[in-house]
């Protein structure tokens, strides 16, 4: 795989005399892979997040995409069309007065000529399943149909990563799954990059890497299957463990042990199936 | 409470007026709000008559609708001819009401002023009635466009409108929720004498305020980070279109604007 | 206090093209000091029903009644006003609702809107931030320097402040964070066990409404669809599924583990009852 982002020694700051929200950060991220950046509120998640695509730029430290740093102006629109993001609230970053008009407000932005516009609206309201609403206004949407529309706004610049900043947190749990859905569709299919901050562990599940943050530093790392079989340091990041280890952890105080962390329940039902018979 | 209020409302349509460049209805309609004035007899007012009623007409919204629409400024219409009634002293003597005269022309102008601003207000409502508010925003952006000559920040003003129009539903329903949450906490909007009401707004307005602010600093935010950079190298999705209907209404407006000159006295 | 309703329902803008009929024939009846959770998909006529209970909509037809007083479409709103003192509301995302220049101003608005005393207000408002984990030092300070979580609390106790003797929570603990979220369902419970308050939880978490509720209300296309306690209506995967609503994910795994260990053990429906479970089925077979 190739390195796709750089985040090399990066801390930062808002005010010189402030506390640091990110400190020392190094970290990879490589073309194709979808990436859980989880944490508790204030752990420096989002502020990671913010230097992804130059709308924050490091103290210390440097942050690159493909190789062109975000503290030069003259890469910040190169890098905004390639690292495109979507934030919390549906409304909030719904910038047209219809749906085809909010799909293009990127296009329009880097001045993409018209007819191909119209071409790869069409294309990216289809990948998000949004064909068909394109007259639509945001307030006769669902909060899942607008990130629906929000991503597709990214997708329509053709990117390489798509940031997706608690993107979910704001919807019920049909909207979450529609989005998460399509996330999944985009990363495998399409192999674009994905990188999503999350509070919430069980979304973690099916990323290829896990990174957990507290207090602005990293404090664990690897796939979920390694990061799972930390749970002290889960807990410890003030983070809820997902289903099958809180029943894993629940059954260790009455003496069961399961020698292994189980991501789903189809694992954790096989493996205390596989302990009653070793036992 | 918006119900009554036509200004701004648009009704879809696909008459030739609805179908009509925005561009091509701002020019009109400026041109016409300055030839009203040319008016200056029964002759030449009746040619206006015909154009503007010919006009709404051919728009095909329903006349039970504007004349909804009317009611609000109807006592203005009225006033204004009254005004007139009593305070213009030309011509013979109507009547002779003991401590005032009403003039023939006195009438005569009380009519007129009555028609000309019930034209104006027709015809203006009918653009925004036949154009929704983003294609009246794209037509000024585009007419105005000239302007950006002398540095006048069209482009911005434009997206201002747009956002603005973008958000009104939202904030709607934003000020329905709050309301309900205060009301919900004993708060009351609607009774009590005039100062009381106001203050009742404060726990409205403040949090409206809040909110809206949050609002534009993430909405600051998304805008950046999907590389807005203001309207240089721009390109517009929105595509408007010049059409020989367009030209039609333009000439038919020079046309009127040369028989009024003709005709008026 | 009691709580009920009855053949209650709803239409929005009656007699005008955009009439929509939100509930129709909602009838439920809720004894005091208990717990009942709503759960139902967005657009199932959740929040058009709960704003009945304290009198922010009125019935087009049928009834609510609330301790003595009914509620019927010609009330007069005085009457109403005396209801939502007595039935306090906590909205999505509450903190919306903040404006005073201080925490305690703002949580006096509620108490001091229903004629209570200043200085009762500001005792009520020292112990209802108390309730809500935050010390006395924050009175004097404005509640838009505070943190999401805790400008949560502040609305909260606001309402609270009111002395409700039935608490509305249309879901509190949307947007916080995990630790928020037990935090705050913690304080709620509290309430309910020594305070002796009616709660009703509008929730989309089925964890919460099985580890909580003692009864539920299940809502879909504006009516009531079922109901009964966590235990009866988690048994009913399929219906469920019906309506688009999920078991809960301890429900899941018990019915799962019960499949596969071939096991007729009675079980609940909750992460304790699956713990119980597997210790039961893993004892068994090691003491044989």
């Amino acid at each position: 795989m190739k390195d796709l982002i750089q985040v090399q020694g990066v801390s930062f700051r808002y005010d010189a005399d402030g506390p640091y929200r990110l400190k020392d950060i190094d970290l990879t991220i490589q073309k194709g892979e979808w990436l859980s950046i989880v944490g508790h509120n204030g752990s420096g998640k989002s502020t990671l997040a913010k230097h992804l695509n130059g709308l924050l730029t490091p103290v210390e430290g440097t942050v690159s995409v493909n190789g062109k740093t975000t503290d030069q102006e003259e890469n910040l629109w190169e890098i905004r069309s390639q690292v495109g993001m979507v934030f919390q609230n549906p409304d909030n970053q719904f910038v047209g007065t219809t749906v085809k008009d909010d799909v293009a407000f990127g296009l329009e932005n880097n001045g993409v000529p018209r007819e191909e516009m119209v071409n790869r609206i069409e294309e990216a309201l289809s990948r998000v399943q949004m064909t068909g609403y394109e007259q639509k206004e945001p307030h006769q949407l669902s909060g899942g149909q607008k990130q629906r529309v929000a991503i597709a706004g990214v997708l329509a610049q053709k990117p390489s990563v798509i940031v997706l900043d608690e993107a979910t947190s704001m919807l019920d749990p049909k909207g979450r799954k529609e989005v998460h859905d399509t996330i999944r569709e985009l990363n495998k299919e399409d192999g674009i990059t994905v990188i999503a901050i999350t509070h919430d562990l069980e979304e973690a599940i099916q990323s290829d890497r896990i990174i957990v943050m507290k207090q602005g530093e990293i404090v664990a790392e690897g796939d979920p299957r390694e990061v799972f079989q930390k749970t002290e340091v889960l807990l410890d990041a003030g983070l809820e463990l997902p289903f099958s280890l809180k029943i894993r952890e629940l059954l260790a105080e009455k003496g069961i042990k399961l020698p292994t962390a189980t991501l789903t329940q189809t694992e954790l039902v096989d493996a205390l199936w596989n302990y009653r018979q070793s036992s | 409470m918006m119900d009554n209020i036509i200004i701004g409302q648009y009704i879809p349509g696909n008459s030739p007026i609805h179908r009509m460049d925005p561009r091509a209805k701002l020019i009109a309609v400026f041109f016409y709000v300055i030839i009203v004035f040319l008016a200056n007899n029964w002759i030449s007012y009746s040619v206006l008559g015909i154009f503007t009623i010919g006009t709404a007409l051919l728009s095909r919204v329903p006349i039970s609708y504007m004349i909804k629409g009317l009611k609000p400024i109807l006592w203005i219409i009225l006033f204004t001819m009254i005004l007139h009634l009593f305070m213009t002293k030309e011509g013979p003597v109507l009547y002779d009401l003991g401590w005032t005269t009403i003039h023939e022309g006195g009438v005569v102008q009380g009519v007129f002023i009555a028609l000309r601003l019930l034209f104006l207000i027709i015809l203006t409502s009918l653009l925004t009635l036949t154009t929704t508010p983003i294609d009246i925003t794209d037509g000024i952006e585009s007419v105005l466009a000239p302007l950006k000559k002398v540095k006048f920040p069209v482009h911005e003003f434009a997206l201002m409108m747009s956002i603005s129009l973008r958000f009104i539903p939202t904030l709607l329903q934003e000020t329905e929720k709050i309301m309900k949450a205060q009301t919900a906490r004993g708060a009351e909007f609607s009774s009590g004498p005039i100062k009381e009401r106001v203050k009742a707004f404060v726990p409205l307005l403040v949090p409206l305020f809040v909110s809206a602010f949050k609002r534009a600093e993430d909405l600051a935010l998304a805008m950046e980070s999907r590389g807005y950079r203001g309207g240089e190298g721009r390109t517009k999705l929105r595509l408007l279109q010049w059409q020989g209907l367009d030209t039609m209404g333009l000439v038919s407006v020079g046309l009127l604007i040369v028989l009024l000159f003709i005709l008026r006295s | 206090m009691e709580l009920s309703t009855k053949q209650l329902a709803h239409v929005y803008s009656e007699g005008t093209p955009k009439e929509h009929r939100a509930i129709h024939d909602v009838s439920i009846d809720v004894p005091p000091g208990s717990f009942y959770a709503i759960i139902g998909h967005t657009g199932s006529g959740k929040s058009t029903f709960i704003q009945h209970l304290n009198g922010l909509l009125k019935p087009t037809s049928g009834s609510v009644h609330i301790g003595n007083t009914t509620i019927k479409a010609d009330e007069k709103s005085k009457r109403l006003k005396e209801v939502r003192k007595r039935v306090g509301m906590v909205f999505q995302y509450p903190e919306h609702q903040l404006f005073e220049e201080t925490i305690e101003k703002d949580i006096c608005f509620g108490p001091q809107n229903f004629g209570v005393s200043e200085k009762e207000a500001k005792r009520r408002a020292k112990e209802t931030l108390r309730l809500v984990g935050l010390d006395e030092d924050y009175l004097e300070r404005s509640p838009f320097e505070l943190s999401g979580g805790q400008m949560r609390r502040v609305a909260i106790a606001g309402v609270l402040a009111m002395n409700p003797e039935v608490l509305i929570l249309d879901e509190p603990t949307a947007g916080l964070d995990p630790s928020g979220q037990r935090e705050m369902m913690d304080l709620f419970i509290s309430l309910q066990k020594e305070k002796d308050i009616t709660i009703i939880l509008v929730t989309h978490s089925m964890e919460d409404a099985a580890r909580y509720a003692d009864r539920i209300f299940v809502m879909a296309n504006g009516t009531l669809f079922l109901e009964g306690t966590p235990a009866e209506i988690f048994r009913q995967e399929d219906k469920l599924s019906e309506v688009g609503l999920d078991i809960p994910e301890s429900t899941r795994f018990i019915k799962a583990v019960q499949e596969r260990f071939g096991s007729t053990l009675e079980a609940g429906y909750t992460m304790e009852d699956a713990v119980e479970l597997v210790d039961q089925l893993l004892k068994v077979r090691s003491s044989t």
